[in-house]
């Protein structure tokens, strides 16, 4: 059986190498890639002469050409005018050069662009507030999660099992952002729904081995605690690896082939989340429960020794 | 396999034939579809494409520049709610307070169906976003009029209404909520519609929006469906004015919502409460649709649409069939990869997994919940924790038939031992996704629903549909071969004598 207790500082330092990666791609990326959604940004619409034409692909030429990422949608007002609007966040400002190139690039490519594009400015979809709600959101579910966990898991020093658990899971999502900022892909919904689903998948992930890991305490297992913990990761190895491998498995499906039909948007969804599934699994089995039974053990040790002083003391009264 | 256990099964099977049928191609009965299909479900804009409206505040109203972006934003989140409310998760907002003029651009998908996709009834349906306010008014005074809205014709409120502490707004004549009862001829003359009375308005406007704390439909014995208003503190304080005002003049207080007049009840005796209803002879729906409207009419003003466009699917429809295709193919595999790894109950986790689909996309479709990515994730999570469910159960019984366990035996210890840890995994997703539900909007909202369906679901399909189906075939003879449970060969002979001897 592979000593998952003993070799946990390993992992400790992998996860902890990644985040620093991640904070390196902070400062190199100049902060975060915020989509338009985020924080507004510029619309560029033109007049075309029929709705006929590939936005999903306009999207990525133009994206590949500026190196930055835009959206293209095809409009059509109340008057059966059709056009074609480019939207590209604030932080990524186009300078004129980009401007005359996308112009240039459209009417390379054939698409049925008429004369000038106007600009107008739009403000973030995803308002502050928005972003505010749905990280206290994750907060608060975190918190009742602690409390269900404590309940529930009484027999294995609950409130730290929840609290163990809920920093796993605090630390996947932040692997998931560190994805984000080493690929430099763009935050927009799509990022918020790839987090919640991470962090849905890792909860459960954890919940599985502290059941066993429960379970084992309960008294039909004999040995230490760092014995059991090992020995609840073991047996539930096969169903850790079965439920990311099914679900890594579906989302390689969506990825190769969004890919492979350019739905840029759809891949961009799928990478992250075959990433975060998979630090999900990882953390669970090399750092919840690791964590946990470290945890546990010093506590007995500590009990064993504060048992053993209290013991001195009673017998030394009874003299 | 007989009696009870065989006649569970077969209804799980026949259960999920029938599910299946229904969720491809809906049921209709006559011309109205009584369930809607997986072609129903409203997809969002990237999808369907749909609707971009720009909104300015209407003309005549006075906009205080250094309030003006706090004033967006709070139409914003009136919008946010509207369209939360009904569904309606894939959206666009954005305001814009350059220029002073206060802007506001509002994106939503077509309805899944809808072909006639007249972007006005759209925005109107989906987002009117009227102003409402109380004023006072009186019959109409020119000559033709009179006779029809005579006192005596109008509406009176009953005596023992005005007595009680909880005030009564009763006009007694029918009034249809958001009815066009617009200005009929002249500029200063309502007409309640079905009524057939005319008023005029006189004097100023007497309490607003923002002076009612909210308002819900409420179905009683004696009123019929109606609809009760809570008044913030100072709208109870403007409520008493109103009332003292219209009872010394003989006047009636005009219900407005814009420039249709919902209401004009009496009041003989000055109401000082926290609430109020507004009765008539309204249907559920009006009332519904009534409140939520007030609800979302606490704007600070009113808003008319500039310019309308319609906008066209990003991804076209080949990319969602090919988002579908890649889901089902992702099913296809999660199936063989169970069977092929647990095989007979991983044969029946494939049936499990069909249902609980089936189940999902009914339940999605017919609530006209709108599908965008996030909710797809949703989705895809919740088929996940589903085939985990399975999985955590299977691998026990695999667990305890090789620990020398009967199959029958197996087949029960391994759906108790493993429940505990389904229940606990699959509460806390519960948990998290209603938290997630409770305070989102948009697309953290349609993550959670999907999620929470689908999770709910799974205590269905995945345990006790699939325990159905295993209980039912491990009594079997034929069922009893150890391969078909995986395990050893020599573990399955000691195991089989054993369980099949009995």
């Amino acid at each position: 059986m592979f000593p998952f207790v003993e070799k946990r500082k390993i992992s400790y330092l992998v996860v902890a190498a990644i985040l620093l990666f991640g904070l390196i791609s902070y400062f190199i990326h100049g902060g975060f890639n915020l989509d338009i959604q985020f924080q507004g940004g510029t619309e560029i619409k033109y007049s075309v002469t029929t709705k006929d034409f590939n936005s999903e692909k306009a999207q990525s030429l133009i994206s590949e050409k500026i190196k930055k990422t835009v959206t293209v949608l095809s409009s059509e007002n109340s008057a059966k005018e059709n056009f074609l609007v480019i939207r590209v966040s604030s932080s990524l400002k186009l300078t004129n050069e980009e401007v005359i190139a996308i112009d240039k690039l459209l009417k390379d490519n054939k698409y049925p662009v008429q004369g000038t594009a106007s600009q107008i400015n739009i403000s973030a979809n995803i308002g502050a507030e928005y972003m505010r709600n749905g990280i206290f959101a994750i907060f608060g579910a975190l918190a009742l999660i602690i409390v269900y966990i404590a309940i529930r898991f009484k027999a294995i020093s609950g409130w730290s099992a929840g609290i163990i658990a809920t920093i796993a899971i605090l630390s996947d999502a932040l692997l998931m952002i560190s994805v984000y900022l080493i690929f430099n892909i763009a935050l927009n919904e799509s990022f918020i729904a790839g987090v919640l689903t991470v962090i849905g998948y890792s909860i459960n992930d954890k919940i599985i081995i502290y059941d066993r890991i429960r379970e084992n305490s309960s008294g039909r297992k004999k040995g230490s605690n760092i014995e059991i913990v090992n020995l609840s990761i073991y047996q539930t190895l096969t169903r850790s690896i079965n439920t990311a491998l099914t679900a890594i498995m579906s989302l390689a499906v969506v990825f190769v082939l969004a890919t492979m039909f350019q739905i840029s948007s759809v891949a961009q969804f799928a990478f992250p989340m075959i990433i975060g599934v998979a630090f999900g699994c990882l953390s669970s089995i090399f750092i919840a429960g690791p964590a946990l039974g470290a945890y546990k053990e010093s506590n007995a040790k500590l009990a064993s020794t504060n048992q053993r002083s209290m013991g001195n003391s009673q017998a030394r009264r009874k003299r | 396999m007989r009696g009870k256990n065989a006649f569970k099964f077969w209804s799980v099977i026949i259960a999920t034939a029938i599910l299946v049928v229904f969720s491809l191609s809906g049921l209709s009965i006559g011309k109205d579809k009584v369930i809607k299909s997986f072609n129903d479900v409203r997809t969002g804009i990237d999808i369907t494409g749909g609707v971009t409206a720009l909104l300015e505040p209407a003309e005549g109203e006075t906009i205080v520049a250094a309030d003006l972006q706090k004033n967006l934003d709070s139409i914003k989140a009136s919008i946010e709610v509207r369209l939360d409310s009904q569904g309606i998760l894939d959206k666009y907002i954005s305001t814009d307070a350059s220029g002073g003029k206060g802007r506001i651009t509002v994106e939503i998908p077509w309805k899944a169906g809808d072909t006639a996709r007249d972007p006005n009834k759209l925005i109107e349906e989906s987002i009117v976003v009227a102003k409402l306010y109380f004023q006072e008014v009186k019959p109409f005074s020119a000559p033709v009029s009179i006779s029809t809205a005579a006192p005596s014709n109008g509406p009176s409120p009953s005596g023992k209404n005005s007595s009680s502490s909880k005030p009564k707004v009763t006009p007694k004549p029918k009034a249809s909520p958001g009815a066009s009862a617009s200005p009929s001829n002249a500029p200063n003359q309502y007409t309640i519609k079905n009524e057939g009375g005319t008023y005029e308005k006189v004097g100023q406007i007497l309490l607003q929006g923002d002076d009612i704390k909210s308002a819900s439909s409420i179905y009683s014995a004696n009123e019929g469906w109606h609809v009760q208003l809570e008044f913030s503190p100072q709208g109870q304080q403007k409520f008493a004015q109103a009332t003292t005002t219209i009872s010394k003049n003989q006047s009636l207080l005009g219900i407005f919502m814009d420039e249709t007049l919902i209401s004009a009840p009496r009041a003989d005796k000055v109401i000082n409460s926290s609430s109020a209803i507004i009765t008539g002879t309204f249907t559920q729906e009006e009332t519904k649709s009534l409140s939520d409207k007030i609800r979302s009419g606490r704007l600070p003003f009113k808003l008319s649409i500039v310019q309308l466009d319609t906008i066209n699917a990003t991804q076209g429809q080949q990319a969602y069939t090919i988002t579908i295709y890649a889901l089902l193919i992702a099913l296809a595999l999660i199936m063989l990869f169970m069977i092929f790894y647990y095989r007979l109950p991983g044969v029946f986790s494939a049936v499990a997994l069909i249902t609980h689909t089936a189940l999902q996309i009914l339940i999605i479709s017919n609530l006209g919940i709108t599908v965008t990515l996030p909710g797809m994730a949703g989705i895809i999570l919740s088929i996940g924790l589903a085939v985990d469910a399975n999985v955590i159960i299977f691998a026990r019984i695999k667990e305890e038939l090789s620990s020398g366990k009967t199959l029958r035996a197996s087949v029960d210890a391994g759906f108790k031992r493993g429940f505990t840890a389904v229940l606990d995994g699959n509460v806390t997703a519960i948990i998290a996704a209603g938290v997630l539900w409770y305070f989102g909007s948009g697309a953290i909202k349609s993550f959670a629903i999907t999620t929470l369906i689908g999770i709910s679901l799974s205590f269905i399909t995945a345990v006790t549909f699939s325990r159905w189906m295993l209980k039912a075939t491990s009594d079997l003879n034929l069922a009893a071969h150890p391969w078909l449970w995986g395990v050893t060969k020599k573990k399955i002979d000691e195991d089989s004598e054993e369980g099949v001897a009995k």
